[in-house]
């Protein structure tokens, strides 16, 4: 039953009145209602520490050392300034970095994007035969394998002598390519480990996606004579807006990771830097020179840029998603 | 940037240092868990005194498989010092993890550290110098003037002994004997000029690659300039600076990229995927290690021979010796005292007799292996190895750049030869450009 202070309702709407509590100070409140104020806070409270001291103190602590110059070990710390950031827009390391890191989204992000797409399209209309699972199986078994042990079979692929590769290329009358080696080469070898790596993420997600759609929806298309290519751009790809938009901002973030790991298994960033992105570029001065103010600078460039990145998906891609 | 980086750095590794006559281990003296003092007063550690001590190394394949049966020795004679070892794929790996240890204050009491970067970890890293060790130990008065002062300097930094050279090995040429013998080659090639004869001959006869020089730092490219006369690292007038970009050294780069470039006759590769090619019978000739000789029967035996480090002409060679130096890191007393012990005793007669059978790695002494020295007859046994010990005359020490940016100097040198190499660029324009840089860094 519901109790006011001084009143009390009972089931037959008769009114009781209760005599009120004790007298209390004016502005003092019972430690009922202070718990109660603070409750929001103590539940957040563990999260936000966790939050800040994984996420938000390496941020500001890293904004500290891209100001210095030190090596992690010596006791002497020099501050320089801004002097990282100035040697990094004059390094051609870094600007080729830059450059690749582009390249890598240029071409990874809408592969990553509509090839997953187009092998779930293919692979829907088999959905419900004896066999999808084995698909699905091998399509999302190379996101899951560890790349050490991937890129052991990668190198073996692209080994210049007589790998793989090169042994299809001398069996069709080609000459053998150093495909690690070679520049250009060695940067499609990049895209194409890391797509490979990474694509069964997307086409579990778009699956999901696809089967999320309401049959009432498609029912009612067709009976208004919608087929194939109408049915899959007016009523499900509409309403697959929101898991494209998830595989887009994701995709633009995570591009750089996947990477990182086919380089530093497979090339090290070589041959002379042509494949290494600003991740990577970012690893080598911090872990293999021990420049800790140059890789620290490196990392709040590269924070500055996706964050840019994902301010603009969400306001100009997002307002083009359909959440009903 | 390096290579494929499954093993990035394959320094041939031989060693087995002879211990100087008379090393003893120190009088066994009844301690409770800590150091006691010896009869001079300075402190030694107790035969029944116990420790953990840490060991970070490079598992370069035999090396690593030897590791804990030195180890096992070594605790018969100290059963209560315990060794943790902790591998790594490379001396590379071995350093970042030394430094990040040093970052955490955590660093491992002992650890092996590349020839080429004992002077970036002596001017780094907090460490107990091997000389400061030997003087503080009573029992081994004038421990060190036992070896070789040539291959103690390889773990010498500004005149300190800073680390204790362990392994060494150095390039030199193996080759396919049946595939030479198909191309009509009728001797190991000696010089680089037959060298390429010999791989251009191979290619044209047999289709399969002429000669690889596996090469993911810059070892085998030392050896290549500095034996046409060129020096990779000039210390003089109190200063350093790189020869590098010299006339000699950019004929020698320019004549290895011919060899890949031109003739096709050979391939750029790795420490990894060359030595594996070779034993698959895929290549005719290689410049690599005792490694792969030592690993052969594992591979597909191939029938090789070997040859010293080709030379130009009458210009005399110089190989540069690759392998590690033992640091000591510990900063507690007693970990230093235990961690040194150690390091006595992989120097011993019997840690290094087991050491260079086990691995195949060289000896620090040559006259261990010759007469009735005490390994001797594993030379007698082993005739591919002669090739790699009759060139220890030749060696010199791999070159260690001083100050703070080493690696990244070592860094700009491979990716000049790498330019050189793929063709990007010719090697009049990418090593005195890299010669620049480096002296930059190395505070020229």
């Amino acid at each position: 039953m519901a109790r006011i202070e001084g009143v009390k309702l009972t089931e037959g709407g008769a009114t009781k009145t209760t005599p009120p509590g004790p007298e209390r100070p004016p502005g003092r409140q019972s430690k009922g209602a202070h718990l109660e104020r603070l409750a929001p806070y103590l539940f957040v409270l563990p999260v936000l520490a966790f939050v800040g001291v994984f996420i938000y103190w390496p941020l500001a602590y890293s904004v500290y050392l891209s100001m210095l110059d030190w090596n992690f070990v010596s006791p002497v710390r020099t501050f320089v300034g801004f002097e990282n950031f100035v040697e990094l827009a004059g390094d051609s390391g870094f600007r080729q970095a830059l450059a690749n890191t582009g390249l890598y989204l240029l071409i990874l992000v809408p592969l990553q994007i509509v090839v997953p797409l187009g092998i779930a399209l293919l692979l829907w209309p088999v959905r419900h035969s004896r066999a999808q699972g084995v698909y699905r199986a091998v399509l999302f078994s190379p996101t899951v394998v560890s790349f050490a042990v991937a890129a052991v079979v990668w190198l073996w692929i692209f080994e210049p002598v007589e790998g793989v590769l090169n042994q299809l290329v001398l069996a069709t009358g080609g000459e053998r390519v150093n495909w690690l080696q070679n520049p250009n080469a060695a940067l499609g070898c990049m895209i194409l480990v890391s797509f490979w790596k990474a694509f069964g993420f997307n086409l579990l997600l778009y699956l999901a996606a696809l089967e999320a759609v309401p049959r009432d929806y498609l029912e009612a298309a067709q009976l208004d004579g919608a087929g194939g290519w109408a049915l899959f751009w007016y009523v499900r790809f509409p309403l697959m807006t929101p898991t494209f938009f998830f595989v887009l901002v994701t995709t633009v973030i995570f591009v750089n990771d996947e990477v990182f790991a086919a380089i530093s298994v497979l090339t090290e960033g070589g041959p002379f830097g042509r494949t290494a992105n600003a991740l990577y570029y970012l690893y080598e001065r911090g872990f293999e020179f021990f420049q800790v103010g140059e890789a620290s600078a490196v990392a709040l460039i590269i924070f500055a840029a996706v964050a840019a990145l994902t301010v603009f998906q969400f306001r100009f891609v997002e307002r083009h998603v359909h959440y009903e | 940037m390096n290579q494929s980086k499954t093993i990035t750095r394959r320094n041939m590794l031989k060693g087995s240092l002879a211990a100087a006559g008379g090393l003893a281990l120190a009088p066994l003296v009844t301690a409770c868990g800590g150091q006691t003092e010896g009869e001079s007063g300075a402190a030694s550690l107790g035969r029944n005194a116990s420790a953990t001590i840490s060991y970070m190394y490079a598992e370069y394949s035999s090396a690593g498989a030897a590791l804990p049966d030195l180890i096992r020795g070594f605790r018969e004679k100290f059963p209560n010092i315990k060794v943790k070892i902790r591998s790594f794929a490379t001396y590379d790996d071995v350093l970042q993890a030394v430094q990040a240890a040093g970052a955490a204050r955590d660093l491992p009491a002992l650890a092996q550290v590349g020839y080429e970067s004992v002077a970036y970890a002596a001017g780094t890293l907090p460490h107990l110098p091997i000389s400061e060790a030997a003087e503080r130990d009573p029992q081994v008065s004038g421990w060190l003037d036992g070896f070789p002062k040539n291959i103690l300097r390889l773990g010498q930094a500004d005149g300190t002994q800073v680390g204790m050279p362990l392994t060494m090995g150095s390039p030199f040429l193996v080759y396919n004997e049946d595939l030479l013998e198909q191309a009509g080659i009728g001797a190991a090639p000696r010089t680089w000029p037959e060298v390429r004869e010999a791989a251009l001959g191979i290619k044209e006869e047999t289709g399969k690659v002429g000669v690889l020089m596996p090469d993911s730092d810059f070892w085998t490219a030392q050896g290549l300039v500095e034996s046409n006369g060129a020096r990779v690292l000039i210390e003089e007038n109190g200063g350093a600076r790189t020869g590098v970009g010299s006339p000699e050294s950019v004929e020698a780069i320019d004549f290895w990229a011919a060899m890949i470039n031109e003739d096709e006759s050979s391939v750029l590769t790795d420490w990894v995927q060359g030595p594996t090619s070779f034993a698959k019978g895929n290549a005719g000739m290689i410049v690599s290690s005792s490694g792969l000789i030592t690993s052969a029967p594992e591979n597909g035996g191939v029938r090789m021979g070997t040859a010293p480090f080709p030379t130009w002409g009458d210009k005399p060679r110089r190989v540069p010796v690759g392998g590690n130096a033992t640091f000591i890191f510990a900063q507690e007393e007693d970990q230093q005292l235990a961690a040194w012990e150690f390091v006595k005793y992989v120097n011993s007669p019997e840690g290094l007799g087991f050491w260079t059978t086990a691995t195949g790695y060289l000896p620090t002494r040559s006259e261990l292996a010759e007469g009735s020295g005490p390994i001797a007859a594993y030379y007698e046994d082993n005739p591919l190895l002669k090739s790699e010990l009759d060139q220890l005359p030749d060696y010199v020490p791999w070159v260690s750049w001083p100050g703070s940016e080493g690696p990244e100097a070592e860094q700009a040198l491979i990716d000049a030869r790498d330019r050189v190499l793929t063709g990007d660029t010719d090697a009049a324009t990418a090593m005195p450009e890299a010669a620049e840089r480096v002296n930059e860094m190395i505070g020229s």
